[in-house]
Protein backbone atom coordinates (compact mmCIF):
# COMPACT_ATOMS: atom_id res chain seq x y z
CA UNK A 1 0.00 0.00 0.00
CA UNK A 2 1.04 3.70 -0.54
CA UNK A 3 2.04 5.07 2.55
CA UNK A 4 -0.94 5.42 4.83
CA UNK A 5 -3.38 4.29 2.08
CA UNK A 6 -5.12 0.90 2.50
CA UNK A 7 -8.15 -0.27 0.54
CA UNK A 8 -10.02 -0.79 3.43
CA UNK A 9 -9.84 0.37 7.08
CA UNK A 10 -11.51 -1.63 9.94
CA UNK A 11 -12.84 0.86 13.36
CA UNK A 12 -12.98 -1.49 16.12
CA UNK A 13 -11.60 -4.97 16.79
CA UNK A 14 -14.46 -6.98 17.57
CA UNK A 15 -16.44 -9.78 16.06
CA UNK A 16 -17.78 -7.59 13.24
CA UNK A 17 -14.69 -6.00 12.37
CA UNK A 18 -12.47 -8.28 12.97
CA UNK A 19 -14.64 -11.23 10.45
CA UNK A 20 -14.85 -7.97 8.30
CA UNK A 21 -11.34 -7.67 8.49
CA UNK A 22 -10.58 -11.85 8.02
CA UNK A 23 -12.92 -12.15 5.28
CA UNK A 24 -11.73 -8.66 3.41
CA UNK A 25 -7.77 -9.68 3.48
CA UNK A 26 -8.49 -13.28 2.54
CA UNK A 27 -9.41 -12.01 -0.74
CA UNK A 28 -6.26 -9.93 -1.05
CA UNK A 29 -7.29 -6.33 0.04
CA UNK A 30 -5.32 -4.66 2.11
CA UNK A 31 -6.90 -3.89 5.48
CA UNK A 32 -5.73 -1.96 8.61
CA UNK A 33 -7.88 -2.34 11.85
CA UNK A 34 -7.50 -0.01 14.58
CA UNK A 35 -8.62 -0.68 18.10
CA UNK A 36 -8.57 1.48 20.78
CA UNK A 37 -7.97 -1.38 23.89
CA UNK A 38 -4.33 -2.05 24.24
CA UNK A 39 -5.05 -5.56 22.74
CA UNK A 40 -8.34 -7.27 20.85
CA UNK A 41 -10.70 -8.26 23.16
CA UNK A 42 -9.92 -5.72 26.32
CA UNK A 43 -13.16 -3.97 25.77
CA UNK A 44 -15.50 -6.20 25.07
CA UNK A 45 -17.96 -8.09 27.01
CA UNK A 46 -20.59 -10.59 26.68
CA UNK A 47 -22.71 -13.48 28.26
CA UNK A 48 -21.59 -15.52 26.15
CA UNK A 49 -23.04 -18.24 23.94
CA UNK A 50 -21.15 -18.20 20.37
CA UNK A 51 -24.27 -20.31 18.05
CA UNK A 52 -22.05 -23.52 16.26
CA UNK A 53 -23.66 -23.48 12.67
CA UNK A 54 -23.56 -19.83 11.89
CA UNK A 55 -20.29 -19.23 12.93
CA UNK A 56 -19.33 -22.18 10.80
CA UNK A 57 -20.49 -20.86 7.99
CA UNK A 58 -17.44 -18.08 8.76
CA UNK A 59 -15.08 -20.28 10.42
CA UNK A 60 -15.74 -24.08 9.74
CA UNK A 61 -14.92 -26.40 12.63
CA UNK A 62 -13.87 -23.32 14.88
CA UNK A 63 -14.15 -25.56 17.66
CA UNK A 64 -11.04 -27.04 16.98
CA UNK A 65 -8.80 -23.96 17.51
CA UNK A 66 -11.29 -21.06 19.15
CA UNK A 67 -10.98 -20.79 22.85
CA UNK A 68 -14.14 -22.30 23.58
CA UNK A 69 -15.27 -22.82 27.39
CA UNK A 70 -17.91 -25.93 27.51
CA UNK A 71 -20.11 -27.13 24.90
CA UNK A 72 -23.39 -26.35 26.33
CA UNK A 73 -26.14 -29.28 26.17
CA UNK A 74 -28.45 -27.69 28.71
CA UNK A 75 -30.17 -24.34 27.91
CA UNK A 76 -32.77 -23.24 31.17
CA UNK A 77 -35.36 -20.33 31.10
CA UNK A 78 -36.48 -19.67 34.66
CA UNK A 79 -39.21 -17.22 35.44
CA UNK A 80 -38.32 -15.96 38.95
CA UNK A 81 -40.81 -15.02 41.70
CA UNK A 82 -39.32 -14.08 45.24
CA UNK A 83 -38.82 -17.49 46.44
CA UNK A 84 -39.16 -19.70 43.26
CA UNK A 85 -39.19 -20.06 39.37
CA UNK A 86 -41.12 -21.47 36.89
CA UNK A 87 -38.35 -23.39 34.95
CA UNK A 88 -38.58 -24.21 30.78
CA UNK A 89 -35.15 -26.22 29.70
CA UNK A 90 -34.03 -28.69 27.50
CA UNK A 91 -30.84 -31.00 28.08
CA UNK A 92 -29.67 -33.12 24.89
CA UNK A 93 -26.58 -34.99 25.53
CA UNK A 94 -26.29 -35.23 21.44
CA UNK A 95 -25.47 -31.24 21.53
CA UNK A 96 -22.54 -32.64 23.21
CA UNK A 97 -21.30 -34.15 19.80
CA UNK A 98 -20.01 -32.24 16.37
CA UNK A 99 -21.41 -30.13 15.06
CA UNK A 100 -22.61 -29.03 18.10
CA UNK A 101 -24.90 -26.47 18.54
CA UNK A 102 -23.45 -23.91 21.07
CA UNK A 103 -20.47 -23.02 23.31
CA UNK A 104 -19.83 -20.81 26.05
CA UNK A 105 -17.08 -18.14 25.56
CA UNK A 106 -15.18 -15.38 27.19
CA UNK A 107 -15.42 -12.65 25.20
CA UNK A 108 -11.44 -11.01 25.71
CA UNK A 109 -10.02 -14.47 24.94
CA UNK A 110 -12.46 -15.27 21.85
CA UNK A 111 -11.86 -11.64 20.45
CA UNK A 112 -8.10 -12.13 20.65
CA UNK A 113 -8.46 -15.55 18.74
CA UNK A 114 -10.36 -13.84 16.44
CA UNK A 115 -7.96 -11.11 15.83
CA UNK A 116 -5.54 -14.03 14.78
CA UNK A 117 -7.45 -14.87 12.43
CA UNK A 118 -7.56 -12.00 10.62
CA UNK A 119 -3.84 -11.36 11.07
CA UNK A 120 -2.88 -14.79 9.56
CA UNK A 121 -5.26 -13.73 6.47
CA UNK A 122 -3.07 -10.72 6.15
CA UNK A 123 -5.04 -8.15 8.05
CA UNK A 124 -2.57 -5.06 9.93
CA UNK A 125 -3.69 -4.61 13.26
CA UNK A 126 -2.86 -1.54 15.25
CA UNK A 127 -4.05 -1.48 19.14
CA UNK A 128 -3.92 1.82 21.61
CA UNK A 129 -5.29 3.84 18.67
CA UNK A 130 -8.52 5.58 19.40
CA UNK A 131 -10.00 6.44 16.14
CA UNK A 132 -11.48 10.37 17.19
CA UNK A 133 -13.01 11.26 13.92
CA UNK A 134 -13.64 10.43 10.41
CA UNK A 135 -12.12 11.91 7.55
CA UNK A 136 -13.38 13.76 4.58
CA UNK A 137 -13.57 14.79 1.12
CA UNK A 138 -16.75 16.54 0.26
CA UNK A 139 -19.36 14.01 1.26
CA UNK A 140 -16.87 11.15 0.98
CA UNK A 141 -15.29 9.05 3.87
CA UNK A 142 -11.25 9.12 2.59
CA UNK A 143 -10.39 7.85 6.25
CA UNK A 144 -9.84 8.32 9.93
CA UNK A 145 -7.90 10.68 12.39
CA UNK A 146 -6.81 8.90 15.51
CA UNK A 147 -5.14 8.94 18.36
CA UNK A 148 -2.07 5.85 18.74
CA UNK A 149 -1.52 8.21 21.35
CA UNK A 150 -0.35 11.14 19.22
CA UNK A 151 -2.90 12.28 16.24
CA UNK A 152 -2.68 10.22 13.21
CA UNK A 153 -4.33 9.74 9.72
CA UNK A 154 -4.80 6.89 7.89
CA UNK A 155 -6.55 6.42 4.31
CA UNK A 156 -8.81 3.92 3.03
CA UNK A 157 -11.49 3.82 0.22
CA UNK A 158 -13.76 2.39 2.43
CA UNK A 159 -13.88 2.53 6.50
CA UNK A 160 -15.81 0.03 8.31
CA UNK A 161 -17.48 1.76 11.49
CA UNK A 162 -17.73 -1.10 13.86
CA UNK A 163 -17.32 0.81 17.10
CA UNK A 164 -19.54 -0.74 19.42
CA UNK A 165 -22.98 0.39 21.00
CA UNK A 166 -22.05 3.45 22.37
CA UNK A 167 -20.59 4.37 18.42
CA UNK A 168 -19.22 8.10 19.48
CA UNK A 169 -17.61 8.14 16.13
CA UNK A 170 -20.67 7.83 13.81
CA UNK A 171 -22.61 9.54 16.37
CA UNK A 172 -20.33 12.63 16.27
CA UNK A 173 -19.92 12.74 12.67
CA UNK A 174 -23.98 13.03 12.27
CA UNK A 175 -23.97 9.60 10.21
CA UNK A 176 -26.28 8.49 12.89
CA UNK A 177 -29.00 9.76 15.67
CA UNK A 178 -28.06 10.34 19.39
CA UNK A 179 -28.60 6.96 21.24
CA UNK A 180 -31.71 7.42 23.68
CA UNK A 181 -31.88 5.50 26.91
CA UNK A 182 -35.05 3.78 26.65
CA UNK A 183 -33.66 2.04 23.24
CA UNK A 184 -30.46 0.49 25.34
CA UNK A 185 -29.98 -1.62 28.18
CA UNK A 186 -26.99 -1.63 30.83
CA UNK A 187 -25.55 -4.74 31.82
CA UNK A 188 -23.31 -5.71 34.67
CA UNK A 189 -21.23 -9.16 34.51
CA UNK A 190 -19.48 -10.56 37.25
CA UNK A 191 -17.17 -13.24 36.63
CA UNK A 192 -16.69 -16.10 39.30
CA UNK A 193 -13.82 -18.19 39.91
CA UNK A 194 -15.22 -21.46 40.44
CA UNK A 195 -13.19 -24.94 40.55
CA UNK A 196 -14.58 -27.34 37.62
CA UNK A 197 -15.61 -29.96 39.76
CA UNK A 198 -17.50 -27.88 42.04
CA UNK A 199 -19.15 -26.18 38.34
CA UNK A 200 -20.21 -29.77 37.50
CA UNK A 201 -21.53 -30.82 40.83
CA UNK A 202 -23.90 -27.62 40.84
CA UNK A 203 -24.82 -28.33 37.77
CA UNK A 204 -24.93 -31.61 37.15
CA UNK A 205 -22.44 -31.86 33.89
CA UNK A 206 -19.83 -33.77 32.97
CA UNK A 207 -16.22 -32.50 31.83
CA UNK A 208 -16.13 -30.13 29.38
CA UNK A 209 -19.96 -30.10 28.84
CA UNK A 210 -22.32 -26.87 30.29
CA UNK A 211 -25.32 -25.25 31.04
CA UNK A 212 -26.41 -21.76 30.76
CA UNK A 213 -29.83 -20.66 32.16
CA UNK A 214 -31.64 -17.25 31.23
CA UNK A 215 -33.71 -15.42 33.74
CA UNK A 216 -36.52 -12.61 33.94
CA UNK A 217 -38.85 -11.44 36.97
CA UNK A 218 -38.24 -10.97 40.09
CA UNK A 219 -34.20 -11.00 39.65
CA UNK A 220 -34.43 -8.07 37.66
CA UNK A 221 -36.90 -6.06 40.29
CA UNK A 222 -39.56 -7.01 37.51
CA UNK A 223 -37.93 -4.04 35.26
CA UNK A 224 -37.67 -4.98 31.52
CA UNK A 225 -34.80 -6.87 31.35
CA UNK A 226 -32.89 -9.84 32.08
CA UNK A 227 -30.36 -12.30 34.02
CA UNK A 228 -28.12 -14.82 32.78
CA UNK A 229 -25.67 -18.10 34.30
CA UNK A 230 -22.88 -19.25 31.95
CA UNK A 231 -21.10 -21.81 32.83
CA UNK A 232 -16.98 -21.85 31.54
CA UNK A 233 -14.51 -24.11 32.24
CA UNK A 234 -13.40 -23.33 35.56
CA UNK A 235 -15.39 -19.82 36.40
CA UNK A 236 -19.35 -18.55 35.92
CA UNK A 237 -20.67 -15.83 33.73
CA UNK A 238 -23.13 -14.15 36.06
CA UNK A 239 -24.91 -11.45 34.29
CA UNK A 240 -27.87 -9.05 34.42
CA UNK A 241 -29.60 -6.53 32.84
CA UNK A 242 -31.95 -3.85 31.96
CA UNK A 243 -33.86 -1.24 30.34
CA UNK A 244 -31.64 1.90 31.14
CA UNK A 245 -34.50 4.43 30.80
CA UNK A 246 -36.61 2.33 33.10
CA UNK A 247 -33.52 1.07 35.48
CA UNK A 248 -32.15 4.88 35.85
CA UNK A 249 -35.39 6.16 37.11
CA UNK A 250 -36.01 3.45 39.21
CA UNK A 251 -32.96 4.31 41.02
CA UNK A 252 -31.83 0.64 41.34
CA UNK A 253 -28.33 0.82 40.81
CA UNK A 254 -26.63 -2.23 39.02
CA UNK A 255 -25.15 -3.66 42.21
CA UNK A 256 -28.49 -3.74 43.61
CA UNK A 257 -29.53 -5.77 40.16
CA UNK A 258 -26.97 -7.99 40.78
CA UNK A 259 -27.15 -8.44 44.32
CA UNK A 260 -30.61 -9.27 43.63
CA UNK A 261 -29.96 -11.88 41.30
CA UNK A 262 -27.41 -14.01 43.27
CA UNK A 263 -29.28 -13.87 46.08
CA UNK A 264 -32.34 -15.40 44.68
CA UNK A 265 -32.49 -18.76 46.78
CA UNK A 266 -32.41 -20.91 43.50
CA UNK A 267 -29.40 -18.97 42.58
CA UNK A 268 -27.33 -18.12 45.48
CA UNK A 269 -26.47 -22.31 45.83
CA UNK A 270 -25.13 -22.31 42.04
CA UNK A 271 -22.55 -19.07 42.40
CA UNK A 272 -22.06 -19.18 46.27
CA UNK A 273 -18.43 -19.21 47.49
CA UNK A 274 -17.30 -17.85 44.05
CA UNK A 275 -14.38 -15.78 43.85
CA UNK A 276 -14.93 -12.09 41.50
CA UNK A 277 -12.45 -12.27 39.15
CA UNK A 278 -13.79 -9.57 36.99
CA UNK A 279 -16.67 -6.82 37.57
CA UNK A 280 -17.85 -4.42 34.07
CA UNK A 281 -21.24 -3.67 32.41
CA UNK A 282 -22.07 -2.38 29.06
CA UNK A 283 -24.60 -1.45 26.74
CA UNK A 284 -26.80 -3.30 24.95
CA UNK A 285 -28.82 -1.08 21.45
CA UNK A 286 -32.36 -2.87 21.89
CA UNK A 287 -34.30 -0.53 19.53
CA UNK A 288 -34.53 -3.69 17.47
CA UNK A 289 -35.36 -3.26 13.58
CA UNK A 290 -37.09 0.29 13.99
CA UNK A 291 -33.98 1.92 15.18
CA UNK A 292 -31.67 0.48 12.84
CA UNK A 293 -29.63 3.53 11.69
CA UNK A 294 -28.72 3.98 7.85
CA UNK A 295 -25.53 1.67 7.20
CA UNK A 296 -24.22 2.37 4.31
CA UNK A 297 -22.69 5.89 3.15
CA UNK A 298 -20.38 7.36 0.35
CA UNK A 299 -17.22 5.31 1.54
CA UNK A 300 -18.33 3.95 4.72
CA UNK A 301 -20.29 1.37 6.71
CA UNK A 302 -22.02 0.85 9.57
CA UNK A 303 -21.47 -2.58 11.30
CA UNK A 304 -22.06 -4.69 14.84
CA UNK A 305 -23.60 -3.41 17.83
CA UNK A 306 -22.75 0.53 16.13
CA UNK A 307 -25.63 -0.29 13.71
CA UNK A 308 -27.96 -1.65 16.39
CA UNK A 309 -27.93 -4.55 14.88
CA UNK A 310 -29.31 -6.81 18.08
CA UNK A 311 -32.19 -8.81 18.54
CA UNK A 312 -33.09 -10.60 21.74
CA UNK A 313 -30.78 -12.69 22.90
CA UNK A 314 -29.19 -12.85 19.75
CA UNK A 315 -26.06 -10.48 18.99
CA UNK A 316 -22.76 -11.75 18.56
CA UNK A 317 -23.42 -13.99 15.23
CA UNK A 318 -25.30 -10.56 14.27
CA UNK A 319 -22.30 -8.87 14.43
CA UNK A 320 -19.58 -11.36 12.41
CA UNK A 321 -22.19 -11.37 10.18
CA UNK A 322 -22.64 -8.33 9.18
CA UNK A 323 -18.78 -7.83 9.46
CA UNK A 324 -19.00 -10.68 6.42
CA UNK A 325 -21.40 -8.68 4.56
CA UNK A 326 -19.81 -5.74 4.68
CA UNK A 327 -16.78 -6.76 3.84
CA UNK A 328 -18.28 -8.29 0.98
CA UNK A 329 -19.98 -5.20 -0.18
CA UNK A 330 -15.89 -3.69 0.09
CA UNK A 331 -14.57 -6.65 -2.26
CA UNK A 332 -17.45 -5.75 -5.40
CA UNK A 333 -16.60 -2.26 -4.85
CA UNK A 334 -13.15 -2.36 -5.82
CA UNK A 335 -13.44 -4.84 -8.45
CA UNK A 336 -15.76 -2.19 -9.78
CA UNK A 337 -13.84 0.50 -8.44
CA UNK A 338 -16.35 2.71 -7.08
CA UNK A 339 -16.85 2.58 -3.28
CA UNK A 340 -20.02 5.51 -3.45
CA UNK A 341 -22.82 4.40 -1.68
CA UNK A 342 -24.59 3.03 -4.31
CA UNK A 343 -21.85 0.70 -5.23
CA UNK A 344 -21.86 -0.42 -1.55
CA UNK A 345 -25.38 -0.76 -1.23
CA UNK A 346 -25.24 -4.40 -1.97
CA UNK A 347 -24.63 -4.80 1.99
CA UNK A 348 -27.52 -3.68 2.47
CA UNK A 349 -28.87 -5.94 0.48
CA UNK A 350 -27.07 -8.84 2.06
CA UNK A 351 -28.36 -7.89 5.39
CA UNK A 352 -31.73 -8.08 3.69
CA UNK A 353 -31.73 -11.00 2.51
CA UNK A 354 -29.95 -12.52 5.11
CA UNK A 355 -31.34 -13.87 8.85
CA UNK A 356 -29.88 -10.62 10.81
CA UNK A 357 -32.04 -8.07 9.09
CA UNK A 358 -35.10 -10.89 8.46
CA UNK A 359 -35.74 -11.89 12.08
CA UNK A 360 -34.72 -8.46 13.36
CA UNK A 361 -37.76 -7.27 10.97
CA UNK A 362 -40.16 -9.84 12.35
CA UNK A 363 -39.48 -9.13 15.81
CA UNK A 364 -39.95 -4.99 15.38
CA UNK A 365 -42.85 -4.53 17.12
CA UNK A 366 -41.26 -6.57 20.55
CA UNK A 367 -39.44 -2.93 21.82
CA UNK A 368 -42.50 -1.09 21.79
CA UNK A 369 -44.70 -3.98 22.81
CA UNK A 370 -42.53 -4.23 26.25
CA UNK A 371 -42.33 0.22 26.46
CA UNK A 372 -45.79 0.02 26.02
CA UNK A 373 -46.68 -2.82 28.54
CA UNK A 374 -43.53 -2.59 31.18
CA UNK A 375 -45.51 -4.77 34.00
CA UNK A 376 -45.05 -7.72 31.47
CA UNK A 377 -41.87 -8.39 33.10
CA UNK A 378 -43.34 -8.22 36.46
CA UNK A 379 -46.73 -9.33 36.68
CA UNK A 380 -46.54 -12.41 34.70
CA UNK A 381 -43.83 -14.06 36.39
CA UNK A 382 -45.43 -13.50 39.41
CA UNK A 383 -48.99 -15.02 38.20
CA UNK A 384 -47.13 -17.76 36.77
CA UNK A 385 -45.26 -18.64 39.95
CA UNK A 386 -48.70 -17.95 42.34
CA UNK A 387 -49.87 -20.50 40.14
CA UNK A 388 -47.24 -23.21 39.26
CA UNK A 389 -47.11 -22.79 43.72
CA UNK A 390 -51.27 -23.76 43.80
CA UNK A 391 -50.89 -26.28 41.00
CA UNK A 392 -47.86 -28.36 42.32
CA UNK A 393 -49.74 -28.14 46.00
CA UNK A 394 -52.41 -30.79 46.73
CA UNK A 395 -55.27 -29.83 47.94
CA UNK A 396 -58.37 -31.91 49.83
CA UNK A 397 -59.93 -30.14 47.49
CA UNK A 398 -62.09 -31.98 44.00
CA UNK A 399 -59.84 -30.91 40.34
CA UNK A 400 -63.02 -29.03 39.29
CA UNK A 401 -62.81 -26.51 42.81
CA UNK A 402 -58.99 -25.90 41.99
CA UNK A 403 -59.28 -25.14 38.56
CA UNK A 404 -61.80 -22.26 39.47
CA UNK A 405 -59.42 -21.27 42.13
CA UNK A 406 -56.57 -21.24 39.87
CA UNK A 407 -58.37 -19.08 37.33
CA UNK A 408 -59.91 -16.85 40.39
CA UNK A 409 -55.92 -16.27 41.50
CA UNK A 410 -54.97 -15.29 37.84
CA UNK A 411 -58.06 -13.22 37.66
CA UNK A 412 -57.34 -11.75 40.61
CA UNK A 413 -53.91 -10.43 39.55
CA UNK A 414 -54.75 -8.72 36.40
CA UNK A 415 -58.87 -8.49 35.30
CA UNK A 416 -60.10 -10.78 32.46
CA UNK A 417 -60.16 -7.87 30.10
CA UNK A 418 -56.58 -6.44 30.91
CA UNK A 419 -55.16 -10.03 30.81
CA UNK A 420 -56.84 -10.29 27.32
CA UNK A 421 -55.53 -7.18 25.64
CA UNK A 422 -52.18 -8.21 27.07
CA UNK A 423 -52.67 -11.66 25.36
CA UNK A 424 -54.05 -10.26 22.44
CA UNK A 425 -50.78 -8.12 21.72
CA UNK A 426 -48.32 -10.01 22.33
CA UNK A 427 -49.34 -12.19 20.18
CA UNK A 428 -49.98 -10.13 17.59
CA UNK A 429 -46.72 -8.83 17.99
CA UNK A 430 -44.92 -12.27 18.36
CA UNK A 431 -46.60 -14.04 15.43
CA UNK B 1 -23.04 1.93 48.23
CA UNK B 2 -20.37 3.68 46.27
CA UNK B 3 -17.98 1.73 48.04
CA UNK B 4 -19.05 -1.36 47.54
CA UNK B 5 -19.08 -0.75 43.89
CA UNK B 6 -15.99 0.73 43.72
CA UNK B 7 -14.64 -2.35 46.09
CA UNK B 8 -15.91 -5.31 42.87
CA UNK B 9 -14.50 -2.79 40.32
CA UNK B 10 -10.98 -3.43 42.12
CA UNK B 11 -11.17 -6.55 40.80
CA UNK B 12 -10.44 -5.15 37.47
CA UNK B 13 -7.50 -4.77 35.41
CA UNK B 14 -6.85 -1.19 34.64
CA UNK B 15 -4.50 1.02 32.96
CA UNK B 16 -5.05 4.37 34.64
CA UNK B 17 -4.22 7.46 32.25
CA UNK B 18 -3.11 10.47 34.63
CA UNK B 19 -2.90 12.93 31.94
CA UNK B 20 -6.55 13.13 30.43
CA UNK B 21 -9.70 12.70 32.19
CA UNK B 22 -12.32 11.39 30.07
CA UNK B 23 -15.45 11.46 32.44
CA UNK B 24 -16.72 14.33 34.59
CA UNK B 25 -19.11 17.01 35.03
CA UNK B 26 -19.34 19.63 32.83
CA UNK B 27 -21.52 22.21 35.24
CA UNK B 28 -21.49 21.01 39.14
CA UNK B 29 -23.86 23.95 39.49
CA UNK B 30 -26.74 22.87 36.94
CA UNK B 31 -26.40 19.77 39.43
CA UNK B 32 -26.93 21.81 42.16
CA UNK B 33 -29.96 23.87 40.65
CA UNK B 34 -31.69 21.82 38.69
CA UNK B 35 -31.24 18.07 39.43
CA UNK B 36 -32.77 16.33 41.97
CA UNK B 37 -32.15 12.18 41.56
CA UNK B 38 -28.96 12.67 40.36
CA UNK B 39 -29.39 9.67 37.99
CA UNK B 40 -25.64 9.32 37.13
CA UNK B 41 -24.94 8.26 40.22
CA UNK B 42 -27.11 5.43 40.93
CA UNK B 43 -26.62 3.84 37.51
CA UNK B 44 -22.68 4.27 37.48
CA UNK B 45 -21.80 0.92 38.01
CA UNK B 46 -18.49 1.67 39.08
CA UNK B 47 -19.77 4.63 41.51
CA UNK B 48 -17.29 7.05 39.68
CA UNK B 49 -19.97 9.92 40.46
CA UNK B 50 -20.07 11.24 43.75
CA UNK B 51 -22.09 13.43 45.25
CA UNK B 52 -19.43 15.23 48.15
CA UNK B 53 -20.65 18.03 50.77
CA UNK B 54 -19.00 21.11 50.12
CA UNK B 55 -17.36 20.15 46.09
CA UNK B 56 -20.86 18.97 45.44
CA UNK B 57 -21.40 16.29 42.02
CA UNK B 58 -18.21 15.36 40.33
CA UNK B 59 -16.63 12.02 38.65
CA UNK B 60 -13.12 13.62 38.19
CA UNK B 61 -11.62 12.14 41.13
CA UNK B 62 -12.65 8.71 40.08
CA UNK B 63 -13.06 8.21 36.31
CA UNK B 64 -9.98 5.74 36.68
CA UNK B 65 -12.40 3.46 37.54
CA UNK B 66 -15.13 3.90 34.61
CA UNK B 67 -15.79 0.52 33.01
CA UNK B 68 -16.63 2.52 29.88
CA UNK B 69 -20.31 1.49 29.65
CA UNK B 70 -21.33 4.90 28.86
CA UNK B 71 -24.92 4.68 30.80
CA UNK B 72 -24.09 7.66 32.33
CA UNK B 73 -24.25 10.66 29.66
CA UNK B 74 -27.13 8.80 28.33
CA UNK B 75 -29.08 9.36 31.70
CA UNK B 76 -28.51 12.56 32.54
CA UNK B 77 -31.71 14.87 31.91
CA UNK B 78 -29.63 18.01 31.72
CA UNK B 79 -26.67 16.76 29.07
CA UNK B 80 -24.46 18.21 31.89
CA UNK B 81 -22.07 14.92 31.62
CA UNK B 82 -18.58 14.73 29.67
CA UNK B 83 -17.89 11.42 28.56
CA UNK B 84 -15.18 10.63 25.95
CA UNK B 85 -13.63 7.54 25.77
CA UNK B 86 -10.20 6.65 27.41
CA UNK B 87 -6.86 7.32 24.61
CA UNK B 88 -5.99 4.22 22.91
CA UNK B 89 -4.52 1.95 25.49
CA UNK B 90 -5.85 3.40 28.50
CA UNK B 91 -9.35 2.62 30.38
CA UNK B 92 -10.27 -0.96 31.61
CA UNK B 93 -8.52 -4.25 30.49
CA UNK B 94 -10.86 -7.06 30.58
CA UNK B 95 -9.39 -10.27 31.02
CA UNK B 96 -12.25 -12.08 30.50
CA UNK B 97 -15.08 -9.93 28.52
Amino acid sequence: MNGNTYDCIVMGAGPAGLTAAHVASRQGLSVLVLERGAAPGTKTLGGAALFSLPTQELFPAFWKEAPVERVLIDHQFWVTAESSAVVFGFRNQQFASEPYVRFSIRRAPFDQWLAEKAKQSGAEIRCSCRVDRLLRDGTRIVGVEASCPGPQQFFANCVIIAEGATRTVAESSGLCPPIKAADVSLYVKEVLALDAPTIQSRFNLREGVGASIGLLGYVTFGLPGTASIYTYKDSLGITVGANLAALSKSGITPLELLSRFKGHPNVKPLVEGGQTLEYTARLIPEGGYNRIPRVVFDGALLAGDAAGLVNGIQGLNLAMFSGKFAALAVIAAKKQGDYSAQALSLYKRLLKNSFVIKDMKANRQVPELFKRRPYLFDLYPEMANKLAALTSTVYPMPRQEKRQLLLKTALSMQPLPLLAADILDATRVML
Amino acid sequence: MNEDRRRLTLHNSFHHDPDFVHVAVKDTSVCERKCKEHRCVSICPSGVFVLAGNEGLHAEADYRYCVECGACRLVCPFDNVYLVLPRGGFGIEHRHG
